[in-house]
């Protein structure tokens, strides 16, 4: 499934029916709809906060070899990338805490891969997650 | 949908989905509080870093003047990011 949505914050409602219409139509697995929704909401708002470019961002989602495979795609947005962010430290005490490099921390936590490409002017991530379905399995 | 009330004891309920449209609204109401305090997580559904980093910088807060948020009914999917980011380092949760 692919779709267009504004650049916006306002864009998270519809973004998320739309990943629920996703996981519905695929029977994903609760752990698997609250990773995926919090993989696109943390990725999107990087995309509206940085990168400039166009007023929308395609936002692909698909179920290939077993993979849930997230895809985002900011057309003539800046070089920004998403995977070279240096993720929060979860170690410091709180006084020095910042909530800087959370987002990022908990996509790589949550997702198996994460790969960054500016293609044509584009920026894209692609996110995927091994789905624990057998293979031909229901 | 996402809400934010006061509970009967003066523990702040959220419900929904928190994401980052409700950051200001959820700021706003934090912002109020001046001494320890309950977050009771029994009807959200969902969390991202963006209202996670304002817990954060609430309990920071609180925490210069001695006081803090406890959290408490938090579901599997919260109570998991949670642990990634460290809060249970940082918050008590229950």
């Amino acid at each position: 499934m692919l779709r267009s949505f504004k650049r916006d914050l306002s864009s998270l409602e519809p973004l998320f029916d739309f990943t629920g219409e996703f996981a519905s139509a695929e029977r994903l697995d609760e752990p698997v709809v609250f990773a995926m929704n919090l993989a696109v909401e943390e990725l999107f708002t990087n995309m509206v906060k940085y990168g400039g470019g166009d007023d929308a961002v395609s936002v692909g989602l698909d179920v290939r070899d077993n993979d849930l495979v997230i895809e985002l795609v900011h057309s003539g947005a800046d070089e920004f990338d998403p995977t070279s962010t240096v993720p929060a430290d979860i170690t410091r005490p709180l006084e020095e805490r910042r909530p800087g490099g959370m987002g990022l921390l908990l996509v790589r936590s949550m997702m198996d891969t994460i790969a960054y490409e500016h293609r044509d002017g584009d920026a894209c991530v692609t996110l995927t997650k091994r789905l624990g379905r057998r293979a031909g399995g229901a | 949908m996402f809400d934010i009330n006061k509970g009967h004891n003066g523990e702040i309920l959220l419900s929904g989905r928190f994401d980052a449209t409700h950051v200001d609204r959820v700021r706003a109401e934090l912002q109020t509080l001046t001494t320890s305090c309950t977050v009771d997580f029994s009807n959200l559904d969902y969390i991202s870093s963006a209202g996670m980093g304002i817990l954060l910088g609430t309990q920071k807060r609180l925490a210069g003047a001695g006081h803090s948020l406890k959290l408490v009914n938090l579901n599997r999917h919260i109570r998991e990011i949670f642990r990634i980011a460290g809060f249970d380092n940082v918050f008590s949760i229950e």
